[in-house]
């Protein structure tokens, strides 16, 4: 205990209130285990959050090597861990957060972020590009490529664009087709008449999915607002410095997170929802919008599907507070 | 996770505390309680409520005025004590766990979440 620290700086943000406690890390001394990152996301006892994001070199822990290997310009990694202590290899709203962050702190320079194809930063699941981007208000946003996705039965999908049966409490009872879609992990998306009904489910209670895959899944509750992209076209996300041109479809959605319980913001659930939707509205072959807003509870999200079978999420990240947490009152 | 309020009558508290939906008994003046709180739900702890159980306590012991009851919440310890005077004496701890500074500007420029 005699050379341990007192108290630990950190920063508190969120994207689309997903939260997160940022922890400052550069050379890999804190020892951040299961334990302290659950007491600092505790929201009674500690700072409270969804996660705890620790930004640390790449080359100061064994998991930044393979982020080097992969892309040397990774300087900056992700140690990104849930609020109940356990190792995550990803996070969407996170990994904008945390660029957010390395911006605040002077860690990592805006021309980065402009230039093609973005800051590289160094997560579990492999090396992630942000890109500064504006929103539909022409808010100062970010992006990030969140990878390869797919859906998981695309000839059902082509078919009946269902491969599952999902039952949302509070509804009528009757049982949905679901649509399953991997982003990385598994999502299972299920599209709601009105918006009446999507204010109506119980999602304290998770939705029941036949069949369930066996590591579980996410479920997102989807309303059309604009399939076609012909409304949306306003301020529309624009992800390129380009002029924006095409259209954009929008979506409101609620998430059930495995394992969680209903969130108030997900990004890989976002995209799994758009892609969905735009698999709906016939995909490209049909003429579907390849950008879409996602208005989920705790914001907006726009979702790009990229070239080669991966997608773009794109969102606000906002920094709310530091302050300095005393470690003997976490009882850490 | 329980949501619904417990069903337990005022009556029921009084005559019978280590029996009633929210209190159990531990040992000599000690008890265990979660509590619902009117308008919240379930919360860690509630230091009125810690009090209604020591005193509800106190009267199914025929306790003496005076007897500390120690009274365990989720959220930790809290040591009661019902006086001569009619009062209640409430013992527990008071931990600041951060300090900071919270961004007024960015906060009032986030976009408002639409209603869903």
């Amino acid at each position: 205990m005699t050379s341990a620290p007192a108290s630990l700086p950190f920063t508190k943000g969120h994207g689309t209130e997903n939260d997160f406690v940022l922890l400052t890390d550069p050379d890999g001394e804190l020892a951040l285990d299961a334990v302290l990152a659950a007491r600092l996301c505790d929201r009674r006892a500690g700072v409270g959050g969804d996660g705890v994001i620790r930004a640390v070199r790449s080359d100061a822990l064994p998991d930044g090597a393979a982020a080097l290997a992969q892309d040397p310009a990774a300087t900056w990694f992700m140690d990104y861990r849930n609020a109940d202590g356990s190792l995550s290899e990803m996070c969407g709203n996170g990994v904008r957060v945390l660029v957010a962050h390395l911006l605040a702190e002077g860690l990592v320079d805006e021309a980065a972020l402009r230039a093609s194809p973005g800051l590289a930063v160094g997560t579990r699941a492999g090396v992630r590009h942000v890109r500064r981007v504006r929103g539909p208000e022409g808010e100062d946003w970010l992006a990030v490529d969140m990878g390869p996705w797919h859906l998981v039965e695309p000839v059902r999908a082509a078919d009946t664009g269902a491969d599952a049966e999902v039952g949302v409490h509070g509804l009528d009872g009757v049982r949905r087709p679901g649509l399953s879609v991997d982003v990385g992990n598994p999502h299972t998306v299920v599209a709601l008449a009105s918006a009446a009904e999507l204010d109506g489910a119980d999602l304290t209670r998770a939705p029941l999915v036949e069949p369930l895959p066996p590591q579980g899944t996410n479920v997102e509750l989807v309303v059309l607002e604009d399939a076609l992209g012909t409304g949306g076209a306003r301020g529309a996300a624009d992800h390129d410095e380009a002029p924006f041109a095409g259209a954009v479809g929008v979506i409101r959605m609620r998430v059930h997170e495995r394992g969680v319980g209903e969130t108030r913001s997900c990004g890989t659930g976002a995209c799994a929802a758009a892609l969905a939707v735009r698999s709906w509205a016939g995909g490209t072959d049909g003429g579907a919008p390849e950008r879409w807003l996602v208005h989920v509870p705790g914001g907006t999200l726009a979702v790009r599907v990229l070239e080669g079978q991966r997608v773009e999420l794109a969102g606000p990240a906002v920094l709310l507070a530091r302050g300095e947490v005393e470690l003997a009152a976490l009882g850490a | 996770m329980r949501s619904s309020s417990p069903r337990s009558a005022p009556d029921e508290l009084r005559r019978a505390p280590a029996a009633c939906g929210g209190a159990q008994r531990r040992g000599e003046h000690h008890l265990a309680v979660r509590v619902h709180e009117r308008g919240s739900g379930e919360t860690r702890s509630c230091g009125t409520g810690a009090c209604a159980v020591a005193v509800a306590a106190a009267v199914a012991d025929d306790a003496e005025r005076g007897t500390a009851y120690t009274v365990d919440l989720p959220g930790g310890t809290l040591r009661l004590v019902w006086t001569e005077d009619d009062r209640v004496l409430m013992t527990g701890p008071a931990v600041l766990v951060a300090e900071g500074l919270v961004d007024l500007v960015d906060q009032a420029a986030d976009t408002p979440a639409p209603a869903v």
